[in-house]
């Protein structure tokens, strides 16, 4: 993988952010939220429109340099990455869609300049069974109905969308939203998440546009799936590095970890796994839905796996908060089950190797 | 060989059941989980419905076995006030039973077994704290433990120092085993907060300086007490298994109430790939408890095998992460938002304490290699 100019300039601004802002804040984060002069500085520095056209203030960054950011963030703090994710990939990502319209156009320019943030409703993309519960009234296009899965709800503004015999609306609920019941936090605890009713009147809600077939909010996140890769890819990364250095000072019956052959087999198998998937990631950022597929749900997985080992390699130190260990095991089964959903990306993957036939039994 | 569990321990796994429905309500776990603390109004009455048996260890294994399925971190708490108990009804005198066990089996007390220090978790030969001896026989405690269950609610310890210098290659010599009480000068217990999970069970660090402990609280003999502490894991292990068992059902069956609760809404439950999700899940989990109950039999009727315990003790571990973790990955948004996060967090410590599974797969081809030469 050969980084560009323009890539090696992003990863060195996106580390040394993480390093002076981040780093010494990662555990209280998890606590008590991001702290708005971080995202004052995340926005200043263009990381929160960063894949925003220049024309809406954006960074206008291409997907390697988005990946890049991403992957440091989640180094750092996964639920930093998770909060750029969901402001570029999903709030931007769909409103790109209807660009044209002044509405959108004024979202994604607050957006990025962090005046305001926005949040989507999950639910199409995460459960199995739940869709949002949304209808709308046709006199005043007033927009009311609940939903279950929404990350950071008290974010300005609410993307939903809302589908028909024709195809997909989006809406964009600029108040009238309220949180009915906190969700229980696996990961990224840095971020509410909760149910939520919305009522809103024709003068909070906004139609941005609608298009036929697929939501654009689905459409949003099937396109992100590399960024949800790069963010697993942090925290393998980060969970082995710190198992590593751990087991070069921690001794146990008379030895350091690393000298065990299991301990060293495992720790250096979980690498080697990790680069080949970095590999994989940055040679095909450009690619399609099934490289975003591939590189999904395997890096998603392989975190999962290596924050187990790093958890393993600690011990008990690893169970307490301190140690971040346990967050890294947290937010990597989280970020599985809040960036869509394995059994539908399953039988995608299938339908791009065996045809749509294929998976239906 | 039978199958079959005794009549009466088929009636206190019932009755077991019957009580964590009841008691271990999702409002009350999640409650006991976010705050942190120790549900001691649950231990009273755990204790009150006679499940802290000593008398009756397969009602207790049982016991454990259908707390944990329904919320480990509750269940776990209910049952281990006595924590360390067998060590001395094993090892101890008279005058220590009834100073120190009677009043725990009488639901009064709360013991605590104090091994793992900062330096040395699974390595047990390899901890701080020292003994030494005065001049009148007593002896000073010095040092620090940390992860120590019941650490700051036990009234007594059962507690391992070396009080003499381990000759090269015999590490494990040279450990004596006391009981501290938690009221002694010198004594202090600080609770540790911020656990991934079990977080309903109290975990603490303690400190000693200059502690005295008097010579009658020495469990067995001076210098013996690696033994002891061995003796012990191999009881404790069994239980550990249980509860990872008792974790990895309740997942089971969380989804399989899901797959009953979205029929009509999906045809999820119906796809071939689910079902075979709850074979394997399902396969596991009986094979899980099999190895589990044979190592309870051989310990049950005096005759340990280690052998037993820690395949027992490693695969359940194993088997409780593995199923909450495929269970969680097929439900998604749908699982991390029930009780199966409380279950992701509260699994993975079944395959780091009493033992890592590291430690139990070096004990289970030591003790064969051993098994084979005997031969």
């Amino acid at each position: 993988m050969k980084l560009t100019e323009e890539n090696q300039l992003l990863l060195s601004a996106a580390r040394e952010f993480a390093e002076r802002e981040v780093r010494g804040i990662a555990v209280d984060i998890e606590r008590s939220g991001i702290p708005q002069p971080v995202l004052g500085k995340m926005a200043e520095m263009g990381f929160l429109g960063a894949t925003a056209p220049d024309r809406f203030g954006g960074a206008s960054l291409g997907t390697t340099s988005y990946l890049l950011l991403l992957e440091t963030l989640a180094r750092y703090s996964p639920s930093l990455a998770f909060y750029t994710y969901l402001q570029n990939t999903l709030v931007i990502g769909s409103l790109i869609h209807f660009q044209d319209s002044e509405a959108a156009g004024e979202s994604i320019r607050d957006v990025s300049s962090g005046k305001r943030s926005g949040t989507v409703v999950l639910d199409e993309l995460v459960s199995n069974t739940e869709g949002s519960n949304v209808s709308i009234s046709d006199g005043d296009r007033a927009v009311s109905g609940s939903a279950g899965f929404v990350m950071h709800p008290d974010a300005s503004f609410l993307l939903l969308s809302h589908a028909d015999a024709e195809g997909s609306s989006l809406f964009q609920l600029n108040g009238g939203v309220k949180q009915t019941a906190e969700n229980r936090r696996l990961g990224f605890r840095g971020l509410g998440f909760g149910r939520v009713s919305f009522a809103a009147s024709k003068e909070e809600s906004a139609l941005l546009g609608r298009k036929s077939g697929q939501s654009v909010i689905s459409l949003a996140a099937s396109a992100g799936s590399m960024a949800v890769a790069a963010i697993a890819l942090g925290i393998a990364e980060e969970t082995v590095d710190r198992a590593a250095a751990y087991s070069k000072t921690r001794k146990t019956f008379g030895s350091r970890l690393e000298e065990y052959r299991p301990v060293a087999y495992s720790l250096s198998s979980m690498m080697a796994e990790t680069e080949v998937l970095r590999e994989y990631i940055y040679s095909s950022a450009g690619g399609g839905e099934k490289e975003g597929l591939i590189a999904k749900l395997l890096m998603t997985d392989a975190a999962v796996r290596a924050s187990k080992l790093s958890m393993q390699v600690h011990g008990g130190n690893g169970y307490f908060e301190e140690y971040q260990i346990e967050k890294y095991y947290r937010d990597a089964m989280a970020l599985e089950a809040l960036t869509g959903n394995r059994n539908s990306d399953l039988g995608s993957l299938a339908h791009q190797m065996l045809g749509s036939g294929s998976a239906s039994i | 060989m039978d199958f079959e569990l005794p009549e009466d321990v088929a009636a206190v796994r019932k009755k077991a059941r019957d009580f964590a429905l009841r008691e271990f309500t999702p409002e009350v776990a999640s409650m006991y989980d976010r705050e942190e603390t120790y549900p001691d109004d649950i231990r009273r009455k755990a204790f009150s419905e006679g499940f802290l048996d000593m008398s009756n260890p397969w009602g207790m294994l049982v016991a454990m076995e259908e707390f944990c399925r329904v919320d480990a971190g509750l269940g776990l708490s209910a049952i281990v006030p006595a924590f360390g108990s067998e060590v001395v009804m094993l090892f101890g005198n008279e005058e220590q039973k009834k100073k120190y066990l009677d009043p725990v089996l009488r639901g009064e007390k709360i013991s605590g077994f104090a091994i793992t220090d900062s330096g040395a978790g699974s390595d047990v030969a390899g901890i701080s704290a020292t003994l030494q001896k005065n001049g009148d026989g007593s002896y000073s405690l010095n040092g620090q433990k940390t992860f120590i269950t019941n650490g700051a609610i036990a009234d007594h310890f059962y507690l391992l120092a070396r009080s003499s210098p381990a000759p090269a290659d015999k590490r494990h010599r040279g450990l004596t085993m006391v009981i501290v009480e938690s009221k002694m000068p010198g004594f202090t217990a600080a609770q540790l907060k911020g656990k991934l999970g079990m977080r309903a069970t109290n975990t603490a660090e303690l400190n000693f300086s200059n502690v005295r402990i008097p010579a009658e609280n020495v469990i067995g003999e001076e210098g013996r007490a690696f033994y002891y502490v061995m003796t012990f894991f191999n009881i404790s292990r069994i239980y550990v298994a249980a509860q990872a068992l008792g974790i990895a059902q309740g997942a089971f069956d969380r989804l399989r109430a899901y797959l009953q609760s979205v029929k009509g809404r999906s045809d999820i439950s119906r796809w071939e790939s689910t079902q075979f999700l709850v074979a394997e899940v399902a396969s596991r989990i009986e094979a899980a408890r099999l190895l589990t109950y044979r190592a309870a039999s051989h310990l049950f009727k005096f005759n340990p095998d280690p052998v037993s315990t820690s395949i027992a003790k490693y695969y359940a571990a194993e088997t409780a992460t593995y199923a909450v973790t495929r269970i969680l990955e097929f439900m998604g948004a749908d699982g991390i938002t029930g009780d199966l996060e409380r279950f992701y967090r509260d699994s993975k410590i079944m395959e780091i304490w009493e033992g890592t599974s590291e430690v139990e797969k070096l004990i289970i081809a030591r003790m064969l290699e051993e098994k084979e030469e005997g031969k």
